[in-house]
Order: structure tokens, then C-alpha cells, then sequence
């Protein structure tokens, strides 16, 4: 018999060869040591292969790495989408430089045709050729938050004080509000359950898509500098004005209250005074004129235009760079709060106030409170004193220790002393309910994350009483 | 939270962040995927989550060292968030997630057959090296981990990574046709002569 093709050794091994070829194979390997080292050989080998199919690298960059991933695709997305409109612009731009071009060509042909051809008494000095040097690109507008409240998310994470804005971001609402002010004198404040995304942001062009609501106050536009909000299918183009514009499903309504902007669809195109709103179904074309607010409507359009914009000294939107911190306001869901005399918002929120000191009022308390331009955040608590579902959070912590301890078991089996923490938000409302439970930055440890975010959803238990934000930090 | 308007018509349905990481939790692989699109994190998160290690061992074991591994697990993503919107579902998220896995490793191997690795196979030696052995036992199992990593890359990339999906991944010939994009029949006769020239350099190796 001829030396044994290694290959069928590994056959041997999975049990593919039986009978007479088996006996053989196994009675040639008994004469043959170069055969048996190589059953050996394939054998050990085998033995790895089944090592390594039960190994798995350590990663230990897991987290970066999805953050990694995270960010080179939505830069991706962002310019997908940023590329989009311009290839828009590319057709009429194009017809048009064609007819411009048609037409001056025309225009020589005549005037070439009419006039008789002049010798130049004086040769033309030869001219240096021009150096081309690139046009500047438009600076990007300066941007801060002045007012921030609830759940607003800036690029899908946490939006915080120090949020700024730049084309291609997304700014999201839940049950919050955000401001943010752009330039010395304007600014855009998006309301609950609201998308802003920003198409183009630079000292020419600010162009912003509105799904769900927002109110705008704008200073006059310079010439050459646009400012147009895309809601739906149609463009909302604006030149100097406070107006809101509320785009759900389809339905677009527009309210002036100070200024004009005109509703573009299509070719056509409507303009909406001062103190007149404007509303088109889904699907219905922008034909009619506005309809003029009433006294009532027109306050009630005011009161939701009342976007706090921080006072700089000069129409110079560098100040904005180095703002001072936010003052942080505590108080009652419903409570209506007032600052400097001005009704801000109701409930807990940041607002971004001048350096120097304020007066902050709610339901008869009155607290003053110096702002610094650096240093820490100035808190103010109001109305009833503090919630008392934070300490009813440490209560139910208590009650719930062993099952919180029971979520890093496993952890804790492969690593005794294995221990840390996690900060999560909870939302309790009124009824006692658990309204939401989310994480507070990234946790290393995804499994125990989970346990414990479940715990404090399925197992937790609160009263009836006020409706509440609890930040808290949990041991395992 | 997304407010996300319905086509129907209807108001953006509301949710609590809570409920949307839920919402995420419970959604399917369409949806998910839909999600994804849209740009939400809490779905690329999951996405990733679920996928990561996976995509890091299968690349791991055909590639062998983990010099480039995050590197080539993030290209693996970023092909998939790429494709995203022409993943038709008619082949599971993750076995479309294995072929891109297999061609980013097919295209690491034929680059690495035009420039060798500087220190291949250390960190395999590393991973698979078995806390619980001697010394000895230790070295012994690293010198036969390194052998049979010689004898793969002494194969042509596409024999390779037929080999490492049926010998060590375990997946049979219809699995690794629609993986690699080939008819079973092809499969089997790469499969049989990276066998035949896998086991050969085994043998031929001296102890």
C-alpha cells in the first residue's frame, strides 16, 4: 500500500472511513512512521482547530470602537444627506449658466454684426495674469444654548449647555424645550416633540428643516445672507421677523408676529404678514392668503415666541464663544417661574443669563442669585422645597439591594471584589409610574447596565405626588 | 426620544427616552434596520452590540492575529451601514453581516499575501493559550496553534476562508455558498483541495 494522503487521516478523525479502507489505513500506519507522524501531526492539529473555535478575542476597545463606528457612519449619513440638496441646485444652476452664456454669445454675434471693427490707436499693456486665490468659505455661525429643559437631544446623545450647533446636526425633543441663539439677535427655540436639522449653517446661508414645532426671532438679514426653514415640502424664507412654524405630517402653519415671510411650494408662493397665520392641509397647495391672528391668538403667539437670547454688548456673535455658565432652576412641574420679572418657562430648566445678579420668582418665593462669568453653574431651588421622590428613589434602593446586588452576580463569580456604579435618570410621575429610566454617559459594564435598568422599571414603586427627574447614582 | 412622523397622517407617536430604548430592544431586524437608517443611536448601539463580537471572532479566526482587528471590525460596519438600505431580507442580519466579514477578511488576506504581517499569530498564541496548563503544556499547545496558522496562510485566500468557515466555524456548504457567493459546487472542490494542501503542510511540518 502506498503512503496514506494526510487528508484521509482527518477523514479517520470524523468518521468518514470505515470497514475494510479503516483497517487498511490503521495497519499501514502500524509499518509506516512517516504515516504515523503524520496521523499524529493531523490529530494535534485537529485538536487546535477545535481550540480555536472556541477562543474569541478580547476586546478590549469594544465601547471605542462602537463609538467609533458610530461616528464615522452618521458623518457618513450627514453627508449623504448634505450632498442632496446641492445636487437640487445643479439642474436649474446649469440651465441657467447655459441660457447666460446662449445669451451673451447672441449679444456679441449682434453687436460684432453692427458695429465696425476699431483699431486701437494704443497697444493694451499686457496685463499681469490673475492669480487665482480661492474664495474665503463662509464662517460658520457662532451658536449657544440659552435655555434648555427636559429631554432634548443634540445628535442623538444628552444636548447640554455647552451644545453647539453646526450644519448637518440634529437637535431632537421629548418632553423639553430648547433655545438656542445664534448671532447677537437671534435665535430658535424648538418646542416638545420637535426635530431641527440643520441643512446649512454659515454667515450666508442658515437654512434649518423643521419636523413637529419651532419659533424663530431673527434680526434683519444683511444682503446676500439668507435664512430659510424647510417644513416638509415647502420652504418657509424669511427676511427679519418672530414667527413660529408647526409642520406635523404634512400639515405646515405658519404665524407671523412681527416681520413677514413668504411659503414657497413649488412656483408658488405666499406671503404671511405680521400677526397673521397661515395653515395648509397635507396636500393642499399654498395658494390662499393668511388669515389675520385675533387679539388673543396674537399673545398667545407672543408668549410662545418669548426666546431668551442672551444680551451681548455689540452685534459681534464672538461674544457668544465665551459664555457665562447656565443658571440651573429647580422647581414643581407646574410652577410658572419668572426671571428678572419675565416668565421663563414652568418647572425645572437651565437658562443662560447675563453675568451680575438676578431675581428668580415662583408662586411667591423670590430668590436672588449672582451669575459670574466663570466658576460653577449658580443653582436656584423654588416652590415647595425639594421633590420628594428622591429620597423615595433611596427607599426603594434599600428595598430593592439584593436584587441590585444580583445583577453583577455573574460579574462578581469571575471576579470577586468586582464591584462600581452606574448613574441613571429616573421619571416618576404623578401617578407613581415609572415614566422613564435612562443611563447617564456609558457604562463599561452593558450586562449589569441592563439588569438594573429593568430592576428600576418593572420593580420600583412610587406614590401618587409631584412629577420628577431623579438623577442618582446605583452601587453594585 | 425620535419624534418620527407617521405616514399615516397621524401625530409623531410619544415615548419616553425609556420607552424608546425599549422600543429598541423589542424591534425586529426590519425595523432595526429602518431605525438605523434614520440615524437613531440607541439602534446603531444595538446593532452594534449584538453583532460586534461576532464579526470580531469570525475575523479573528480566519485572519488569526488581532494587530488590525479594530480596524477591520469598524470596516466591517461601516460596509454594513453603507449596504444598509439595499439589504433586502431575504438572507438574515447576520449571515449578510458574515459575507461582508468574509470579503473585508478576503481582502485583508490578498493584501497581507503582498506584504506578510511583521509579528503574525502573536496575539492568537495569546487568546487560545489555556491559563490552566503548565509551561510546558503551554508552549506545546502555542507551537501547534502557530503551526496550523502556517499551514492556512500557505493557502490561497479563497481556499482559506472555505476552510476556516467549514473546519472551524463549522458551517456547511450551503451556509458558505451563500456566504462567499458561490456555487456549492465550487465550494466543494475548494473546500476539498484546502483540505488536501492544509492537511499536507500539517504533516510535512516537522514536530
Amino acid at each position: 500500500m502506498s503512503h496514506i494522503s494526510p487528508d484521509r487521516w482527518a477523514d479517520v478523525a470524523e468518521g468518514r472511513v470505515d470497514g475494510e479502507e479503516l483497517v487498511e489505513m490503521l495497519a499501514h500506519a502500524e509499518s509506516c512512521p512517516q504515516c504515523a507522524g503524520g496521523r499524529a501531526r493531523v490529530e494535534a492539529a485537529r485538536a487546535t482547530i477545535a481550540l480555536v473555535r472556541g477562543s474569541s478575542p478580547r476586546m478590549p476597545a469594544a465601547e471605542q470602537l462602537g463609538a467609533r463606528v458610530y461616528w464615522s457612519a452618521s458623518m457618513e449619513m450627514r453627508q449623504q444627506r448634505r450632498r442632496l440638496p446641492r445636487r437640487r441646485w445643479l439642474a436649474p444652476v446649469a440651465a441657467l449658466g447655459f441660457a447666460v452664456a446662449g445669451a451673451a454669445v447672441a449679444v456679441l454675434a449682434i453687436h460684432s454684426r453692427s458695429s465696425p471693427p476699431i483699431q486701437e490707436a494704443v497697444a493694451k499693456p499686457e496685463r499681469e495674469p490673475e492669480r487665482l486665490v480661492p474664495p474665503a468659505a463662509p464662517a460658520p455661525v457662532a451658536s449657544l444654548v440659552t435655555f434648555l429643559q427636559g429631554d432634548v437631544r443634540h445628535n442623538f446623545a444628552q444636548a447640554t449647555s455647552r451644545s453647539i450647533l453646526a450644519a448637518g446636526d440634529v437637535i431632537e425633543t421629548g418632553a423639553g424645550r430648547v433655545a438656542v441663539q445664534f448671532g447677537a439677535r437671534s435665535g430658535v427655540l424648538v418646542e416638545p416633540h420637535s426635530r431641527l436639522e440643520v441643512v446649512a449653517w454659515d454667515e450666508r446661508v442658515i437654512v434649518l428643516r423643521v419636523a413637529g414645532a419651532a419659533g424663530f426671532e431673527l434680526a434683519p438679514r444683511a444682503a446676500g445672507q439668507r435664512f430659510a426653514v424647510l417644513a416638509g415640502d415647502r420652504t418657509v424664507e424669511v427676511r427679519g421677523t418672530r414667527f413660529r412654524v408647526a409642520e406635523r405630517a404634512g400639515d405646515l402653519d405658519v404665524a407671523v408676529e412681527h416681520g413677514r415671510v413668504e411659503i414657497i411650494e413649488g412656483a408658488g408662493h405666499v406671503p404671511v404678514d405680521a400677526g397673521a397665520r397661515l395653515a395648509v392641509a397635507r396636500g393642499a397647495r399654498v395658494g390662499a392668503p393668511g388669515e389675520v391672528l385675533s387679539e388673543p391668538a396674537q399673545q398667545a403667539l407672543a408668549e410662545s415666541l418669548r426666546l431668551p437670547l442672551l444680551p451681548t454688548w455689540s452685534d459681534d456673535a464672538g461674544e457668544l464663544r465665551q459664555p457665562p455658565p447656565m443658571l440651573a432652576i429647580t422647581a414643581p412641574a407646574k410652577l410658572r417661574v419668572r426671571v428678572d420679572g419675565v416668565e421663563v418657562g414652568r418647572g425645572s430648566f437651565q437658562l443662560r443669563v447675563a453675568s451680575g445678579r438676578h431675581l428668580v420668582e415662583a408662586a411667591g418665593t423670590a430668590r436672588w442669585v449672582d451669575v459670574e462669568d466663570s466658576g460653577e453653574p449658580p443653582a436656584v431651588v423654588l416652590g415647595t422645597g425639594r421633590s420628594e421622590r428622591p429620597s423615595q428613589v433611596d427607599a426603594q434602593l434599600v428595598t430593592h439591594r439584593a436584587a441590585v446586588a444580583q445583577c453583577a452576580a455573574a460579574e462578581r463569580k469571575a471576579a470577586p471584589g468586582f464591584s462600581g456604579q452606574i448613574e441613571v435618570e429616573i421619571g416618576i410621575a404623578v401617578d407613581g409610574s415609572v415614566s422613564f429610566v435612562a443611563p447617564v454617559g456609558r457604562s463599561p459594564h452593558v450586562g449589569v447596565e441592563r439588569c438594573i435598568l429593568g430592576l428600576v422599571r418593572d420593580r420600583f414603586t412610587f406614590p401618587r405626588g409631584t412629577q420628577a427627574t431623579v438623577r442618582k447614582a446605583i452601587a453594585f | 426620544m425620535i419624534p418620527t412622523m407617521r405616514r399615516d397622517g397621524r401625530p409623531p407617536r410619544v415615548s419616553t427616552p425609556g420607552e424608546a430604548v425599549e422600543d429598541i430592544l423589542r424591534a425586529s431586524e426590519p425595523e432595526l434596520i429602518r431605525r438605523c437608517l434614520l440615524g437613531e443611536r440607541a439602534a446603531f448601539e444595538r446593532f452594534y452590540r449584538e453583532h460586534a463580537r461576532a464579526v470580531a471572532a469570525n475575523l479573528y479566526r480566519v485572519l488569526g492575529d488581532r494587530g488590525e482587528l479594530d480596524d477591520l471590525v469598524q470596516e466591517v460596519f461601516l460596509i454594513a451601514f453603507r449596504g444598509m438600505p439595499r439589504f433586502r431580507g431575504d438572507a438574515k442580519l447576520s449571515t449578510w453581516l458574515y459575507r461582508i466579514c468574509v470579503n473585508v477578511a478576503l481582502g485583508r488576506l490578498r493584501s497581507r499575501a503582498r506584504r506578510p504581517p511583521p509579528v503574525p499569530y502573536a496575539d492568537a498564541l495569546e487568546e487560545v493559550a489555556c491559563a490552566a496548563l503548565s509551561a510546558d503544556e503551554r508552549l506545546a499547545q502555542q507551537q501547534e496553534l502557530a503551526r496550523v496558522y502556517r499551514a492556512l496562510e500557505g493557502l490561497a485566500p479563497k481556499k482559506r476562508v472555505v476552510f476556516v468557515l467549514h473546519e472551524i466555524e463549522e458551517l456547511d456548504i450551503a451556509e458558505i455558498a451563500d456566504i462567499v457567493g458561490a456555487p456549492q459546487v465550487t465550494v466543494r472542490t475548494r473546500l476539498h483541495y484546502a483540505r488536501k494542501e492544509f492537511y499536507r503542510r500539517i504533516a510535512e511540518e516537522a514536530p
